[in-house]
């Protein structure tokens, strides 16, 4: 997200600055660069995925039909999620990761800059394909991010390019856990054991191995689609033997992993902040990283309690509903050790604090709704009406995109020398922590009042909260630009302000990156440190 | 970078990319284990084709309700119809029941039924001795069949089952 400065260093080893001109971020390896190419793109795709948002809840301002026809309504879906998972969040997520981890464990660079380049520009070609089914002949997916078969089977041109984009997203994706892993794995600092490491690594190490396992078991479910389509194989397709059904669990065997992929580093991300504006060491350091692997290891025995309604025996049912039920455990343990980090802390309350107690707040909120869907017979009223939509929404908008803001405002400064515009980055806070509330929240009422999911029109007794549900939409959507002026302002020279080599008041104690002089320097621990700041863990 | 570390990193790489080749191998596993389970444990639904020779003997006491219903997949133009809706029978008594099926088009149609059962759990009772939907079958432009298809209720059907639905549908193949 910053313009890394680009003056030679003249100390004692030649260090290389970045290239010239506009060649520099494309074979750059260096994984500031990249972790900013990343972060960018990022924020790209969380407006070109929220400005689908837009045109679904434009449309379900009042019922009836407005503005879009029923085939592109459901496309705009399908794609702000597939955009918004696969182009906004977990890249974004990356992008903290090149840039941070290295920094947190005190390496030189990530363990495979050249294969962290490919990655990059792999996303970039995935979601390239994929927004091109927008303009194909019989319109881009429309079947759900899901992409269920039969449904999307129907898909016109589209299917193919969007199933190869999905292939590529997956290949950028695993390349960028392995390069996480081998450098989490190969390249700490000496004093750096595992239990040592910051938090964020920790979770971005786990999700690193979420996604090695899940990624390739998408890429074979999708293929499996495609040769459904064009080659006359029946995975799916009961007259030649197959079940559709079989798809949902191949998928959800990905897919319920895969909403913890969005999740884990967020949990990482808030346990580096709360800390550092509590002014005490986080609470329960190890309960913490039992508490992710363990989050991690149930996410693969819960899948089928997205399918409670398609007809499994009433043993499957209550194995899925007690198994989800236990994630509760472990989420739970995080969200009382934030509390407790707080607890009694001189807590101070900085825009990256504003957006984790947010976070913490509200992620518990939608946590709960997930408890509420756990239970299998309760799930058939709910199942495919709006209060998934609210669910998945708290759990993704003020949790993820929540704790990505705050991470942007909490390293913004440590990357580019510059401090953003407290005043302005407070009102950001505040417009969104409101209308993001105002957005979501009366979704649970359409949901249990039984609206259904992925519809252009419904019936006018819903009329009332949708519109307020919309109102929300256009706020928090709008509010967002005045975060890409902050970060603007900010990279261009912000406040003016000079930060310091600490930016946050004794935050040299909570992590290695913190003892780098602001801005950091294009190349950094070229030997690796002496001393990590221990006490903190 | 020093060779230490390279060793390391390669080693690393090694590893994980066989973990990627596993899972992938995995996915492709779940297709037969899938299958597998299903039969073992009669999960979707799906009978089989069983013996025609069954020795039950038939409970008079209970009565059972079986309903015939019938479905088409997407694209599959047929009038495909069970003679009755339902059926008043004896758990033991051999079932059976006529459908009609006929090609709407001007072109030959291969087509296969897949049958079902429901409630999900009952079908390792319900015994299909005899079905059309055992083989594909072939329609020449607009013609008719009539179709048959033989049940038998093991009278070990748990009590609380009073009424279950055989249910087909017809899903186009090809036509030529």
């Amino acid at each position: 997200m910053s313009a890394v400065t680009a003056e030679h260093e003249h100390d004692e080893h030649h260090d290389h600055g970045p290239e010239k001109g506009l060649l520099r971020w494309i074979i750059t390896t260096n994984h500031k660069d990249i972790g900013t190419l990343y972060l960018l793109f990022a924020l790209a795709m969380f407006f070109v995925g929220g400005a689908m948002a837009l045109v679904i809840r434009a449309e379900l301002f009042e019922p009836g039909m407005q503005f879009v026809s029923p085939q592109f309504f459901n496309s705009m879906t399908t794609m702000h999620a597939l955009v918004m998972v696969f182009g906004a969040v977990m890249p974004a997520f990356v992008g903290f990761a090149n840039w941070q981890i290295p920094l947190m464990i005190g390496a030189p660079d990530m363990a495979l800059p050249r294969m962290n380049n490919m990655s990059f520009w792999m996303l970039v070609g995935g979601i390239l394909l994929l927004a091109s089914t927008l303009f194909m002949e019989g319109g881009a997916p429309a079947s759900g991010w899901t992409l269920y078969p039969p449904l999307v089977l129907q898909t016109g041109a589209a299917l193919p390019f969007a199933i190869f984009a999905v292939h590529m997203l997956g290949i950028s994706s695993i390349m960028g856990a392995i390069n996480i892993i081998a450098t989490i794995f190969n390249m700490r600092a000496p004093k750096m054991t595992l239990m040592k490491m910051p938090l964020f690594v920790w979770t971005w190490l786990i999700t690193a191995f979420l996604l090695i396992a899940i990624m390739p078991v998408f890429a074979g479910a999708v293929t499996m689609l495609l040769t459904d389509r064009f080659f006359d194989t029946s995975f799916f397709n009961a007259a030649g033997g197959g079940d559709p059904v079989l798809y949902q669990h191949i998928f959800w065997f990905f897919g319920h992993p895969e909403v913890y992929v969005m999740i884990l580093p967020t949990f990482g991300v808030a346990s580096t902040i709360i800390p550092v504006f509590a002014r005490k060491p986080l609470f329960g350091y190890s309960s913490m990283v039992y508490a992710t692997a363990a989050i991690a290891f149930l996410s693969f025995i819960v899948w089928a309690h997205h399918m409670f309604t398609v007809g499994m025996p009433i043993a499957g049912e209550l194995y899925f509903m007690y198994a989800t039920m236990l994630i509760a455990i472990p989420t739970g343990v995080k969200i009382f050790n934030w509390t407790a980090t707080m607890w009694q802390g001189s807590m101070t309350f900085e825009t990256p604090m504003l957006f984790s107690i947010a976070f913490v707040v509200l992620f518990t909120l939608g946590g709960f709704t997930g408890l509420m869907m756990a239970l299998a017979p309760v799930d058939f009223q709910y199942h495919d009406t709006y209060f998934i939509v609210a669910h998945f929404h708290y759990t993704l908008v003020p949790a993820s995109i929540f704790i990505l803001m705050a991470g942007g405002y909490f390293w913004l400064p440590k990357w580019t020398g510059n401090m953003y515009d407290e005043k302005l980055a407070k009102f950001h806070f505040w417009l969104s922590a409101i209308s993001v509330n105002i957005l979501f929240f009366p979704q649970h009422f359409l949901g249990l009042a039984g609206m259904p999911r992925r519809i252009p029109d419904y019936a006018v007794q819903f009329a009332d909260w949708n519109m307020v549900s919309s109102i929300g939409a256009f706020i928090f959507g709008f509010s967002q630009l005045l975060f890409l002026y902050i970060v603007i302002k900010t990279i261009k020279g912000g406040t003016g302000e000079k930060v310091s080599d600490e930016v946050w008041e004794d935050a040299h104690k909570h992590g290695l990156e913190w003892t780098l002089p602001s801005p950091v320097p294009y190349h950094t621990f070229a030997t690796p440190p002496e001393k990590i700041p221990t006490e903190h863990f | 970078m020093n060779a230490d570390l390279e060793r390391k990193n390669k080693k690393t790489v090694r590893a994980l990319v066989f973990l990627v080749l596993m899972m992938f191998l995995f996915a492709v596993a779940l297709i037969p284990l899938y299958d597998i389970l299903c039969e073992i444990t009669g999960i979707n639904g799906k009978t089989k084709q069983d013996s025609a020779v069954l020795n039950y003997t038939i409970d008079t006491q209970r009565e059972i309700i079986v309903e015939f219903i019938t479905s088409l997949g997407a694209g599959t133009n047929l009038a495909f119809k069970a003679d009755k809706y339902e059926l008043k029978v004896h758990p033991g008594e051999v079932i059976s029941m006529g459908f009609t099926a006929s090609n709407k088009t001007d072109q030959r149609m291969t087509a296969k039924a897949v049958p079902s059962v429901t409630p999900g759990p009952s079908v390792s009772y319900v015994k299909n001795t005899e079905c059309f939907c055992f083989d594909t079958q072939v329609f020449e432009a607009g013609e008719t069949k009539h179709l048959k298809v033989q049940i038998v209720i093991n009278p070990a059907l748990p009590e609380r089952y009073k009424r279950l639905t055989f249910g087909l549908t017809f899903l186009i193949l090809l036509t030529k």
